[in-house]
């Protein structure tokens, strides 16, 4: 099938799904309000989520709004994916992996924490429905060797079970590395089926995101967790945009100021950027950066996957900044401190 | 030719005479289950109150339905677990239903004592079989590459000042490893291939233990552990891997052999103990239906009149057994289509559309008449004919009723072929006895309605008949396939039919006035009928609503009536159409030039028109008897009389 008839239905329909955004002033307004519940209220009245908020009583429940919010989100999913079939099909439910991979990331940081998991983490239904393991299970896991052995005959078991005697500082770190080396193998795998066009449009905007991520772990792996420079290269994500494995060597093998010194030689080097503090602020600057590919990505969109990819990410941009909006008044946050915290900039907020 | 008559059987029996009863009447496939609680409820089980009679009616007090015995679930899941480890063929057409029933509890001793005898063996085939699994899977090409080597595995795990470990790498993490090769302090060699993967060897100093560990875990690296009893050179630990594997299988092999033996000495004990067990599974599911009570067990089905006495000689060889027939119930009886050898493969044609309700005339001989006439008409012709009959005694073997059929349609064929003078679309071997079709288009035509018109006639009458049967005034004397319908439908015939052949049948002035008269009592049907039934009030809620449907239902009465006529001309069409199609053939024939040529294009021909003609006018006949005839005569919502038995 030819991209004109795989997208000429879909893309109309997904810039009209896009137009349903928040508006800036919208945000600007979000963020003026004196309380959550407020806040909570203007969402459901004045937005398109008021239709998927609406069941919320309570309005001070932030975890609920996050939910329901969770389920809008699968439930664009799920319209996108119907318009594909076959190996685009396969790669929209590749995207859905992540997920999974995100949401046993959640878990395993609970049981590092030592918490409860049926209560301390609440995983959307809607989304373990597409899951590969299953939820009812995992969450009365009692220890990590319990946890993994629950995880057997899914494709997290043969990743995570040599790390199931490891101490919960380096476990975390050695654990989200294989789910993320995972999930990346199995979206690049999927990807190669595409047409040649939509092929090079994903791998650009998945190279740039393999380079984001290796950057970071380099980083974090020289700075906090003392890796052998010979495992922190194992660990990379292969299929960089910028970086190739001779420069991801480089840097393995280096110390944290080579590595900044690199980085800010490069179109990344915000990442480095020492004006703010860089630990904070790497995994904000890493979604800024996602944010303004994919924002690009879908104003240039033409007949090809770039608009349909690029619309999955705004909306979780999206979702993501509005949970952070009603967070950051939870916990008193001004509003000029509540915008550091966000991945877009919002046009007018200065004035 | 009919419905058969039912009646209601209920019996009233011993509990511990239940299965030797109701095998006893599975055998007979006739009799059509009914759930007895239900009966019971609706008081249908109902008997003399007499002294012998007080323990039963004492009983019934205690009913319930029957419940499965789940203990007894376990002995039959033995039952096939022997069954498929003895490896034992159970054809359950084998099975000996008139052998004696075993108590339960016998058979559950007698399967144990076999079971438990298989137990040893099976568990241990299973145990070698996976150790053979391992062997292969695992070592069995994983030194493979490294075969020449003459260093043995015992020598290096002697090693001091170096370790060494075997595992396998995915492609990707080997590519890894070998891009940074200089930073790594170990040697890497691949020595073979395994179910999981590549196999490598890793020898390293093992100083660095910790280092190596961390760096192969990144890797994904799968560790394989060489038991300790293989420490000879890979050509030494492959011969002893072989030699291993096959003093496993000559073990299991062994232990087969036990298990065989074990067959073969308890051969008629294990047939024997699993035909009763199929048998009971089978009367279990049966059960489900009937009720039990301390010391009774009830049962009830339907059953032909003209079997009844026959349940009552199979029955009284039962001890202490109350049997009571009822041939009115509350229950709708279900359809026992009885009709004699010749008719009988239309009832394909009749249940495909439905079953005919207990109180409706079994449309299938007419159907059966009606339908091979249209065939015959349609597709007359001696030789294809007598290849239908001869195909249809084939595949009786294998569809009885469609191969019925086809010889019976087969037959039509034949006759009208000899009345047309065709064979096999050849029209100059012999004098038609009536006409030749292409010859007399007219006639033809009009012979096609002619009888069109006659059986449309005899489809009103089993209508009104079937009215009369379900006592349904409204229908059978007003309905336009009622009497009045009748009525309307012959005068129109007469008039215009009569106007049409230039012979005046009734005058038309009597004919007008009873065609109106008619056609008011299907106007004012409804109130009529409330007239004669001393109904009120006359109309439903809505009256006007009511002569606005019933005014304009009188054109599509009108319509029907045209257009159900017309109708079969079909059939003198598809006549026409059948020669028509020889005809072409005939001239490709001629075309063709040599008598070979000639034989062989007529052969096609007929080929042809057997399998693509003989499908559209199979289907043209459905349309006619489903849509013409039985939409004026036929509802078919009955329930199919379904015997239990021991068969399915």
């Amino acid at each position: 099938m030819g991209n004109e008839r795989r997208f000429s239905a879909i893309n109309t329909k997904i810039r009209v799904m896009r137009s349903r955004f928040l508006k800036d002033d919208d945000y600007i307004t979000l963020m003026e309000k004196d309380k959550v519940t407020d806040q909570i209220k203007y969402l459901k009245e004045s937005t398109d989520y008021g239709g998927i908020l609406q069941e919320i009583e309570d309005l001070d429940d932030i975890q609920k709004v996050e939910l329901q919010l969770d389920r809008y989100l699968v439930m664009q999913f799920e319209k996108i994916v119907k318009y594909f079939s076959d190996d685009y099909e396969k790669l929209f439910k590749a995207l859905m992996f992540r997920y999974e991979t995100e949401d046993l990331k959640l878990y395993l940081r609970a049981l590092a924490r030592g918490e409860d998991l049926e209560k301390s983490v609440k995983i959307s239904v809607v989304r373990s429905a597409y899951y590969s393991f299953s939820y009812e299970k995992i969450k009365t896991a009692k220890s990590l060797e319990d946890f993994i052995e629950k995880l057997k005959g899914t494709k997290f078991y043969d990743v995570l079970y040599p790390y199931r005697h490891e101490v919960y500082t380096k476990l975390l770190f050695y654990m989200e590395m294989n789910l993320d080396r995972l999930y990346f193998s199995y979206l690049s795998e999927a990807a190669q089926k595409l047409s040649k066009a939509d092929r090079e449009i994903f791998n650009e905007l998945l190279g740039e995101n393999i380079d984001l991520l290796n950057i970071e772990w380099i980083y974090r792996g020289l700075k906090f967790y003392n890796l052998l420079p010979e495992e922190l290269i194992n660990y990379t994500l292969p299929n960089g945009r910028y970086f190739s494995y001779r420069d991801l060597k480089d840097l393995c093998y280096g110390d944290v100021n080579h590595l900044k010194e690199v980085v800010s030689g490069t179109k990344y080097k915000e990442l480095v950027n020492e004006d703010r503090d860089i630990d904070l602020y790497m995994e904000i600057r890493i979604q800024r950066h996602l944010y303004d590919k994919f924002k690009n990505a879908f104003t240039k969109g033409k007949l090809d996957i770039s608009i349909s990819i690029a619309y999955i990410h705004l909306l979780e941009f999206e979702i993501r900044d509005i949970i952070s909006i009603l967070e950051a008044k939870k916990y008193g946050l001004s509003y000029y401190e509540t915008k550091e915290y966000l991945v877009r900039t919002i046009k007018g907020s200065d004035e | 030719m009919s419905v058969e008559k039912m009646t209601m059987m209920n019996i009233i029996g011993k509990v511990n005479e239940v299965d030797g009863v109701l095998k006893d009447l599975l055998k007979t496939k006739k009799v059509d289950l009914v759930s007895a609680l239900t009966q019971i409820e609706e008081n249908n089980f109902l008997f003399d109150v007499s002294d012998e009679n007080v323990d039963r009616l004492i009983d019934l007090n205690y009913i319930t339905s029957y419940e499965k015995d789940d203990n007894f679930e376990e002995v039959i899941k033995k039952g096939e677990d022997l069954k498929s480890s003895l490896n034992i063929d159970f054809d359950s057409s084998s099975v000996d239903v008139n052998a004696d029933m075993m108590k339960r509890e016998e058979i559950e001793n007698e399967i144990e004592k076999i079971y438990q005898e298989v137990q040893e063996p099976k568990i241990m085939i299973h145990a070698l079989e996976k150790e053979v699994n391992y062997l292969e899977n695992f070592h069995a090409n994983s030194f493979k590459e490294v075969q020449d080597f003459t260093v043995t595995i015992g020598e290096l795990r002697d090693m001091e000042y170096f370790s060494f470990k075997m595992g396998i790498l995915s492609k990707e993490d080997r590519n890894k490893l070998k891009k940074n090769y200089e930073n790594i302090l170990a040697i890497l060699l691949h020595t073979g291939t395994s179910v999981d993967g590549e196999v490598y060897f890793v020898l390293y100093p093992t100083k660095l233990e910790e280092e190596m560990k961390r760096i192969l875990r990144s890797l994904n690296f799968r560790e394989i552990i060489i038991p300790k009893e293989y420490s000879g050179t890979p050509q030494e630990i492959r011969e002893k891997l072989e030699k291993n594997k096959e003093r496993l299988h000559s073990e299991i092999q062994g232990q087969q052999k036990v298990l065989e033996e074990i067959k073969n000495r308890n051969k008629d004990r294990i047939k024997g103990i699993l035909d009763q067990l199929w048998l009971i599974s089978k009367l279990d599911a049966i059960k489900e239906k009937i009720a039990i009570s301390k010391k009774y067990f009830y049962f009830s089905g339907w059953v032909a009149q003209s079997d009844v006495d026959e349940m009552k000689s199979i029955l009284g060889g039962h001890e202490d057994m109350l049997v009571m027939f009822k041939d009115d119930t509350s229950i709708k009886p279900p359809t026992k289509l009885k009709n004699n050898w010749f008719f009988e493969p239309f009832q394909w044609l009749v249940n495909l559309y439905g079953t005919p309700a207990y109180n409706e005339l079994d449309p299938t001989p007419f159907v059966g008449l009606s339908y091979m006439l249209f065939w015959g008409i349609m597709f007359g012709d001696l030789g294809q004919g007598a290849v239908m009959v001869l195909a249809g005694m084939y595949l009786k073997k294998r569809m009885r009723l469609f191969g019925g059929l086809l010889s019976r349609l087969g037959i039509a064929s034949m006759i009208f072929g000899t009345l047309y003078g065709a064979v096999f679309g050849i029209e100059t071997l012999i004098p038609a006895l009536w006409m030749k079709p292409f010859e007399n288009i007219n006639d033809i035509l009009m012979v096609s309605i002619f009888v069109g018109v006659a059986i449309l006639l005899v489809s009103y009458v089993y209508g009104i008949i079937n009215a009369y049967k379900r006592h349904d005034i409204e229908e059978g004397l007003f309905g336009k396939e009622g009497v009045a319908g009748v009525i309307l439908y012959l005068m129109l015939l007469a008039m215009v039919g009569g106007s049409m052949l230039g012979i005046q049948l009734i005058p038309m002035p009597v004919g007008i006035a009873i065609a109106v008269l008619a056609l008011l009592a299907i106007v004012f049907r409804l109130p009529l009928t409330h007239l004669i039934e001393k109904k009120r009030p006359l109309h439903g809620d809505d009256v006007s609503g009511y002569y606005v449907e019933s005014i304009f239902s009188l054109v599509e009465t009108f319509l029907s009536m045209l257009s159900g006529t017309i109708s079969f001309i079909r059939v003198g069409a598809f006549a026409l159409t059948h020669v028509g199609l020889f005809l072409a053939f005939e001239t490709i024939g001629h075309m063709m030039g040599s008598t070979v040529g000639n034989v062989i294009v007529m052969i096609i021909g007929n080929i042809f028109v057997l399998g693509l003609e003989g499908l559209i006018v199979f289907i043209q006949g459905m349309r006619l008897q489903y849509y013409e005839l039985f939409s004026r005569y036929y509802k078919g919502d009955g329930q199919e009389f379904k015997p239990v038995s021991l068969e399915k």
